[in-house]
């Protein structure tokens, strides 16, 4: 999943970490970062804190020469944006002399279904642009790093050397549960190697055998707007199933979707019919009815021509208890809009007899199909109710 | 014929007592699976509808002579334990159920299962059916048989639901299915898209196989290069979710994915990637009738 779009990941997320936290981790785990702090009258590098790629072409890490000029200078980056991030926080730590430097990654890859070391000789910015080498790891051993860097033109003592570093690195990536290592640059220094920056995914699904506590972080280029956090809340004090999970965007057709696949399928289907999704959403697992009203109302607060409750066949997901929440939405929403709903799974029979109850008592414009029409056949028939309701809007 | 389970498929399952399986084990049972044993350690001489619990593999395997496939069902925290004794007990085959195990474990379980010829299904695998004669794990739910007829179409599907889905949308086209394989969406899967075509190639019951991706990795890619190169000579019909993603204002911090990977996460580069290799790729769920129309 895990993969491209980090937001839509499942079923798992990463935990994501700034450099000042990943070099603590790695600190920890005995490998060499710089001294941070002020520590007399120096020379420092000042670093705003923020998850992007290119901080130093964008003013995001500056040199300093003394204490003075450092401070001044975390004064001056603290607070503003970069890449449309706010920097909240800033690192000053002492500037590095070294004679190289080296691009240092670990992940775990599908083509080989194994974690893999990725190096380039040459590491620094301009990385993504330069010829870089994969070695696929069986285990932790050191020789495979020894090989690997003889292999690449390394010689003499660098070998053995290097190939302890990269090791140490490889074992801090494993015992930290992360996803993702990237250092970027490894220098190398006349007292052995220091790690100048340092990016670090953590696997969510292990946190249980660590004590993180790490704010979350979204991979959105934008802020939280109010109705993701006031969906983000239903889930929060209730761990029974998930319907917590709302994306605002620009459309204008509500989505109320049920499981993960079937969502990300009918997100697509209605864009290829032409439709402009409200929003992204998929609740599964087994909500109470509870959550789904939340869910439904938050999805309802959008000014919108046209809202699809859809969703396959469910195995678990009792049909009844959610539609119900959806049902009691309705009632106070009553919306004028186009509706169609399209849902099977356990106790849909009196879920179907209550939608119709509903339909005729508030007078709805919504079409109600189960399993006998194609999930994403309906996106069709919404989007012809669509039109048909913006024609008698004019 | 069918690929991983059949009528002499005889189960084991693992962490059997806890609330999940307990519920899905009588669903198995219903549909005619042969379920001869589970374990839980600690949980030794109790039953679970009638089906013996023993406090370790080998206990079970001893008691229950041709035990062949482990349904594993127990938490993260202790998934790759049982694999591991499931492995080293010999049992030709693991699905795994379990969702949100820690990618490092998943590694770990893999490597051995690689070492000792075993084959892994999953995790966050909901099973695997051949209708009529197995339905492993809660594939299909209470009512399999609303869903699942036999028949020449295989399926192997990333999502759960969408597996039943999918099953589904090929009972309305009027074909059944050889087997269904939910082999899940974790980063590292036992069993990927072309280690499941690869299987379906050699079961001269499956005529054609539809497959179901998603965005991120690379399981799909490979089912195109496994065409290209004629490892697999049967119809694939693919309908890879998520393209909308792709318009998101989201983004990526690093470089190491995009080096190893480039952009062949994206659900655009699987569909063209797959309609070059001469897969037929639909583009919404429901057109897999048609073209099973077209084929069969």
């Amino acid at each position: 999943m895990p993969h491209s779009c980090l937001s839509f990941q499942r079923p798992s997320f990463d935990v994501k970490l700034q450099e000042n936290e990943a070099k603590k981790l790695l600190k920890e785990h005995g490998l060499t970062v710089p001294q941070r702090g002020l520590d007399g009258d120096k020379e420092y590098v000042v670093k705003a804190q923020v998850l992007a790629n290119h901080r130093k072409e964008n003013g995001g890490i500056k040199f300093a020469k003394g204490e003075k000029q450092a401070k001044a200078l975390e004064k001056e980056i603290k607070g503003t944006q970069l890449e449309g991030q706010d920097i909240q926080d800033v690192l000053i730590e002492e500037k590095i002399d070294f004679q190289e430097e080296y691009y240092v990654s670990f992940t775990y890859d599908t083509e080989t279904r194994k974690p893999a070391l990725i190096f380039s000789k040459e590491g620094g910015t301009g990385i993504e642009n330069r010829e870089v080498s994969k070695l696929p790891l069986e285990d932790t051993s050191q020789f495979r790093f020894r090989q690997f860097l003889a292999e690449n033109g390394f010689e003499g003592k660098e070998i053995i050397k290097l190939g302890m570093e990269l090791q140490k690195l490889f074992e801090a990536f494993l015992e930290a549960d992360g996803r993702l290592l990237e250092i970027n640059p490894l220098a190398k220094t006349d007292d052995g190697y220091v790690i100048l920056d340092a990016m670090m995914d953590l696997d969510d699904d292990a946190s249980y055998r660590h004590s993180w506590d790490y704010p979350e972080r979204s991979a959105f280029d934008r802020e939280k707007t109010s109705r993701e956090i006031r969906a983000k809340k239903i889930d929060e004090n209730d761990h029974r199933g998930v319907a917590g999970k709302y994306t605002e965007l620009e459309g204008d057709i509500g989505m109320m979707l049920a499981g993960g696949g079937a969502s990300l399928t009918n997100m697509d289907a209605l864009i290829a019919c032409g439709g402009k999704p409200a929003n992204y959403t998929e609740y599964g697992g087994n909500p109470p009815t509870e959550k789904v009203y939340k869910l439904s109302k938050v999805i309802m607060s959008k000014e919108l021509n046209g809202l699809w409750h859809v969703g396959g066949t469910a195995n678990n997901t009792d049909v009844l208890r959610t539609m119900k929440g959806f049902v009691q939405a309705l009632e106070e929403e009553k919306p004028d809009y186009p509706i169609v709903i399209r849902r099977d799974g356990p106790n849909a029979d009196e879920a179907f007899e209550l939608l119709r109850e509903k339909k005729e008592e508030l007078d709805l414009n919504m079409k109600l199909f189960r399993n006998d029409t194609p999930m994403t056949e309906t996106a069709e028939t919404l989007m012809e109710m669509v039109e048909a309701f913006k024609e008698d809007e004019k | 014929m069918s690929i991983f389970v059949d009528k002499d498929t005889k189960v084991l399952v693992q962490g059997i007592t806890g609330r999940e399986a307990s519920e899905k084990v009588p669903e198995m049972l219903e549909y005619g699976t042969e379920v001869l044993a589970g374990v839980t350690p600690g949980k030794g001489g109790k039953e679970v509808a009638g089906v013996p619990v023993y406090d370790s593999v080998a206990q079970a395997m001893d008691e229950n002579p041709g035990i062949n496939t482990s349904l594993i069902y127990v938490p993260p925290f202790a998934a790759k334990d049982a694999a591991f004794e499931a492995i080293e007990n010999d049992i030709e085959l693991l699905n795994i159920i379990t969702e949100r195990i820690p990618v490092k474990d998943t590694w770990k379980i893999l490597r051995k299962a690689e070492k000792n010829n075993v084959t892994v299904v999953g995790p966050t695998s909901v099973g695997i059916m051949t209708p009529e004669e197995c339905k492993l794990g809660p594939i299909g739910g209470n009512q399999p048989g609303k869903a699942y007829d036999k028949g020449k179409v295989g399926i192997i599907s990333k999502s759960g639901g969408m597996t039943t889905e999918t099953a589904w949308t090929i009972k309305q086209a009027g074909y059944g299915v050889s087997t269904a394989v939910a082999i899940g969406g974790d980063i590292l899967a036992g069993t990927t898209f072309a280690d499941a075509l690869k299987e379906f190639e050699e079961d001269e019951e499956t005529e054609v196989v539809v497959m179901y991706g998603e965005l991120g990795g690379t399981y799909e890619q490979e089912a195109a290069e496994l065409i290209e190169n004629g490892n697999f000579t049967k119809p694939l019909v693919a309908f890879i979710a998520g393209e909308f993603t792709e318009n998101l204002p989201s983004r990526n911090y690093g470089h190491a994915g995009a080096i190893i990977r480039g952009d062949s996460g994206k659900p655009s580069v699987k569909k063209k990637k797959l309609r070059d290799a001469g897969a037929y790729v639909v583009d919404k769920h429901h057109e897999i009738q048609g073209k099973l129309g077209d084929l069969l």
